[in-house]
């Protein structure tokens, strides 16, 4: 099963005109998420899995798939490395 | 209860007694989980302790204060203080911290009212806060707070409500204003009464003040990306204590709807009082402000 993300009980996030700003609430770091990434930020949380985010991404944009896979895949490594997302179930 | 019922008080009573039962004995300080807050000059300004719903706060020098969120602050002067000196300070330095630990948020700000809400100024102390608010008070702004600007969030709107205070200018500004070179105070709001002009009011803007070190800054006023925003406006937040994740977790969340729903102004300007009208100039500009 793919993996499928939440938002960190830690997170804080708030949307600013097209941005999202996030805050960890423990380490204190805060986060700003373009147009785009808020895009993915909401798609995260609403636990859809890369492939589909990826997908509903490649219709509200005009990138190519790859660019697209490789930007949402830059942003889910980012986002947990910062402890912003964990992941609900399924493979990497 | 009419539409023109008056706000709740805000502030608690304070009770300043010469002995508190239950203060002298549990205040001694070192606790990891103390805060410990310092003014720019690294001196403690405060010590802060709460524990099972008991707030305990001293302001070195002047008095140790005791609370529970029950509408009643006990204060214990230290050794040769005046009960007035320590309302004073309870109103200046104490209060914006009770506020915070009872579950208001409180910044670090000078106020006054345009015509769509209230401007904060906010900043270091000594950063000009009062003085801009004086300066645009001699241009018909009315001041709505001195050093500390109490807000609330709910789904609808940020607002803030009006504390006591006295507009304290530094004998440089004094002079500045005409008014001699002595620090000098000016009365504000003085009581717990909540007429007609001093209702909770929207926040309309909040300015972050950035003085110069050189005077060749030109006075701007520009916004503020909600990221730079949000970390600038918590550097000026009164902030009781940290230890309680909760508490800690509410603030910040309530600094970010403040951020994403109030437009954030970074305001820098020359090192120089001859440059104020500048200042007010840039402020009246951006905001398009009326009084």
């Amino acid at each position: 099963m793919p993996a499928r993300y939440r938002a960190s009980p830690d997170a804080l996030a708030t949307r600013v005109g097209d941005e999202i700003v996030l805050v960890h609430t423990r380490t204190d770091q805060i986060f700003a998420l373009n147009r785009t990434g808020a895009r993915v930020w909401e798609l995260l949380c609403g636990e859809l899995d890369h492939a589909e985010i990826e997908r509903r991404l490649a219709e509200e944009y005009d990138v190519s798939r790859d660019e697209l896979g490789a930007q949402v895949s830059e942003l889910i490594t980012s986002l947990a490395e910062g402890d912003l997302i964990g992941v609900l179930g399924g493979g990497p | 209860m009419s539409a023109t019922s008056p706000v709740p008080p805000l502030v608690p009573l304070l009770d300043v007694v010469a002995e508190g039962p239950g203060i002298e004995e549990v205040l001694t300080w070192g606790d990891a989980s103390d805060e410990v807050w310092r003014d720019a000059a690294g001196g403690v300004f405060a010590y802060c302790r709460s524990r099972d719903g008991r707030h305990q706060m001293e302001l070195p020098g002047v008095a140790k204060f005791c609370f529970d969120g029950d509408g009643r602050v006990t204060a214990v002067p230290r050794p040769g203080i005046a009960a007035q000196s320590v309302v004073d300070a309870y109103r200046h330095s104490a209060l914006p911290l009770v506020l915070q630990a009872i579950g208001k948020e409180v910044l670090h700000a000078s106020a006054v009212v345009i015509n769509s809400g209230v401007v904060a100024f906010c900043g270091h102390s000594g950063g000009g806060k009062s003085t801009i608010a004086y300066g645009l008070h001699l241009r018909r702004y009315r001041i709505w707070a001195d050093d500390a600007v109490v807000f609330e969030v709910s789904a609808r709107a940020v607002t803030t409500m009006p504390l006591p205070f006295n507009v304290r200018l530094r004998p440089a500004a004094a002079v500045q204003f005409g008014l001699g070179a002595v620090e000098t105070r000016l009365p504000g709001k003085q009581d717990r009464g909540a007429d007609e002009a001093w209702r909770s009011a929207p926040i309309a803007a909040v300015c972050v003040l950035d003085r110069g070190n050189q005077g060749s800054v030109p006075a701007a006023c520009r916004p503020l990306p909600a990221v730079q925003a949000y970390p600038a406006l918590l550097t000026h937040a009164y902030c009781f204590s940290l230890e309680n994740r909760a508490r800690k977790r509410l603030m910040l969340e309530r600094y970010l709807s403040l951020v994403a729903r109030v437009p954030v102004f970074a305001l820098t300007y020359p090192d120089s009082l001859e440059a104020l009208p500048s200042v007010l100039d840039a402020v009246e500009r951006t905001l398009g402000c009326t009084g």
